[in-house]
């Protein structure tokens, strides 16, 4: 129910180095279609975090192109230039971790939401992790005594079925962590891999597939869940729930990887690896992959939010596997033995306070990825460091 | 003439496939499961009646014919389709005659009520707000309301909707905990205002997150348009503040926010559903609800297209309208 579709159309930065192929803007929706020089003020970190805001084409088609590049700018200088083939067996995987890697340290100096998201997180995922140690199976009941409040004994009190909702907690986040994560990695993966090649192919087979994901778009997605939980019911253990989610989310970060790629097309190193031989799924992931990544980083955080949101939303409906304890499940036996009428608050306060804080964690690292992704912020981040190494 | 060549005739393509591919995807959804539906009603009928077997078999092709499960896939689809044209959604099973259509129907106008007053209201707040927000970048104020409606937005609609009815209506008890309206349907005031009563809560809760990703979009747009020369020469101009934010800024980025709520649209029913079984208010979501509780297949598959359907055409519509607010699409 997130959602909105959360969508990013971030403001097209205009950086000097930008030169998109940009064909004249139709509807001209973005600020910067106005001619607006832009300002970094302009880049709010919510709204690039997120999809759904700018759907227009001529936003989507003027991709900010410069984010692939380095924070130093010289990823996308030594792509475009590099030799024909020149790195020929250089693997990408080394390079995009190194892009990550640096992005996240960045981050990390620069952005106080990003350091306030990545605590809280970490804190969740230890969390999580202590649910290795838990002295209980996750399905365990009646092993403490029922409907005991917090005491130091049973840290956050014991449910009405002899659990104990501490540890009850980890095994929730733990859950709920993998289904975001699994239903993250296949709905991104299919969006790169259908939007980039949608961009990249072009034609009458792009306009195939980009009306089928517009209609996607536009579906509601939550009957559609509803539907087919219902009638898988039972069967839905944690890994086909994140797949069914995932399935179901790939839609709108699929027409802005479109976009992107539309513009990677027309670049000089594009031309260069067809010449050289290039495969059009070689040059997609290859070529075309890295410069996507720190946009798939704060897409992957969009994702997340619908995953878990519509977790706890068919959990709560009780169309989920309800023996397997996850933050919507937790909610849904609490509220099946009515705390609120019993007064045993303790029971649903901590997955309704662990899933906030998940997910405004969550929604913070994106945030400040967004902010970070402006070119805007990164020149002034650049001036700061050089500042520093003056000093 | 060219206008509706060149605007209106692609979207309306559009607004055909989106209903091709959702139809498509609901009716090839249920055949791909490996669970069979006949079956499973089968099972939960014959649990706790003991039937003869030939019974059982005349029953079975009953309920196959009901599904639409009768002939090869082709037959299947081509029948779907004409019933869906002609308006038939088949009977509800958990209330058994009465067809899915008229359940809908008596649950639209709580849902479209509902619904399009917050998505109209939240709208317009979201998109001030955001807007002031902007403006004031530097204000106390506008940091205390970013940061509140940041915190909100990425809540699921559920955990927000749970809350409100824990704190309002359980705990401080100022509203209702449950229906659309108390007292006979008239046009009496009392009634108007205890349909007011029942959906403050429901309705707060939708208007809390519409507003909050509305500002969250309207602050950045606003941002880019406080930096764009027009309003850098009405500031040197000195024009009162007033109008330098609503003719200005504001109608500036209005244009995005506009086209714009025709995607939110879908996610905001999402959250008019959820909000519905919260509230049990008595909309279509609520009717969804009651509809799973009851094992009713024939009616989550009715919701699922009529909400496909539903949410293509509340989109087209939009659409449509966006030339009276821009008028480079009306000129060109």
């Amino acid at each position: 129910m997130q959602e909105p579709d959360r969508a990013p159309q971030s403001p097209a930065p205009d950086s000097p180095s930008y030169a998109a192929p940009s064909p004249a803007l139709p509807r001209g929706l973005s600020p910067e279609g106005r001619g607006g020089t832009g300002h970094a003020r302009a880049m709010d970190p919510g709204a690039a975090g997120h999809n759904a805001t700018v759907p227009s084409e001529s936003a989507a088609l003027n991709p900010p192109r410069p984010t692939g590049e380095r924070p130093r700018g010289s990823a996308g200088e030594g792509r475009a230039t590099g030799t024909p083939g020149g790195e020929g067996g250089a693997p990408v995987a080394p390079r995009s971790e190194r892009l990550v890697w640096s992005v996240v340290r960045d981050l990390f100096r620069f952005s106080a939401s990003f350091r306030a998201g990545a605590v809280v997180l970490l804190v969740l995922l230890v969390l999580a992790a202590l649910s290795i140690h838990a002295p209980y199976a996750p399905d365990a009941r009646r092993v403490v005594p029922v409907d005991r409040p917090p005491s130091l004994q049973y840290l956050l009190g014991t449910t009405t079925l002899g659990q104990d909702v501490f540890w009850l907690t980890t095994y929730a986040i733990r859950n709920s962590l993998f289904i975001g994560t699994l239903a993250v990695i296949i709905g991104r993966s299919i969006a790169v891999l259908l939007g980039s090649f949608s961009g990249y192919v072009g034609g009458p087979v792009d306009r195939v597939l980009s009306a089928i994901t517009d209609s996607f778009i536009v579906i509601p997605r939550l009957p559609l869940l509803i539907l087919i939980s219902f009638m898988v019911r039972g069967n839905l253990n944690l890994i086909s729930l994140a797949i069914l989610l995932g399935l179901l989310d790939w839609a709108f970060p699929s027409k802005r990887y479109r976009a992107q790629v539309l513009s990677l097309r027309e670049e000089e190193f594009t031309n260069t690896a067809t010449f050289a031989g290039m495969g059009t799924l070689k040059v997609i992931l290859r070529e075309h992959l890295p410069f996507l990544i720190p946009f798939l980083m704060a897409d992957a955080v969009s994702g997340f939010l619908f995953a878990i949101g519509m977790e706890i939303t068919l959990s709560i409906l009780g169309l989920s596997d309800l023996g397997m304890p996850t933050i919507g499940t937790m909610i849904y036996w609490a509220n099946y033995y009515q705390v609120l009428l019993t007064k045993r608050l303790w029971w649903i306060a901590a997955p309704l306070v662990s899933s906030v804080l998940l997910v405004v964690a969550l929604y913070l690292l994106s945030t400040s990825l967004g902010t970070y992704l402006d070119p805007r912020t990164r020149l002034k981040n650049l001036g700061l460091r050089r500042a520093a190494a003056d000093a | 003439m060219s206008f509706l060549r060149s605007y209106a005739l692609p979207r309306l393509v559009q607004w055909a496939v989106v209903i091709l591919v959702g139809a498509t995807v609901t009716f090839i959804i249920p055949r791909l499961l490996p669970t069979d539906p006949v079956e499973q009603t089968l099972n939960r009928v014959s649990s706790t009646t003991v039937t003869d077997p030939r019974a059982v078999e005349s029953f079975r092709n009953a309920i196959r014919d009901l599904y639409g499960l009768q002939g090869t896939p082709l037959e299947q689809y081509l029948r779907f389709w004409s019933r869906l044209i002609h308006g038939d959604l088949g009977p509800s099973l958990g209330a058994f005659p009465t067809p899915v259509t008229q359940i809908i129907r008596d649950g639209l106008p709580w849902t479209v009520g509902l619904l399009g007053s917050t998505l109209i209201l939240s709208w317009i707040l979201g998109l001030v707000l955001g807007t002031l927000a902007a403006y004031f970048s530097s204000a106390r104020w506008s940091h205390v309301l970013a940061g509140v409606l940041v915190t909100i937005y990425p809540v699921p609609y559920f955990i927000l909707a749970l809350v409100l009815v824990m704190v309002f209506a359980y705990y401080i008890p100022l509203f209702p905990l449950v229906g659309g309206a108390s007292g006979q349907a008239s046009l009496s005031l009392a009634y108007f205002a205890s349909i007011l009563q029942h959906s403050f809560l429901p309705a707060v809760s939708l208007l809390l997150g519409g507003t909050a990703f509305r500002f969250i979009i309207a602050r950045a747009l606003a941002g880019g348009v406080i930096a764009s020369d027009p309003v850098v020469y009405a500031e040197v101009a000195g024009l009162p503040k007033r109008r330098i934010i609503f003719g200005y800024i504001l109608r500036n980025s209005l244009l995005p926010q506009v086209t714009d709520l025709a995607l939110a649209l879908g996610a905001l029913f999402e959250g008019a559903l959820i909000t519905e079984f919260v509230f049990s208010y008595p909309g279509i979501g609520y009717r969804l609800y009651t509809a799973i509780l009851q094992s009713d297949f024939n009616m989550i598959m009715g919701v699922t297209i009529f909400s496909i359907v539903g949410i293509a055409t509340a989109a087209l519509l939009i659409d449509l309208l966006y030339p009276l607010v821009d008028p480079r699409v009306r000129y060109r």
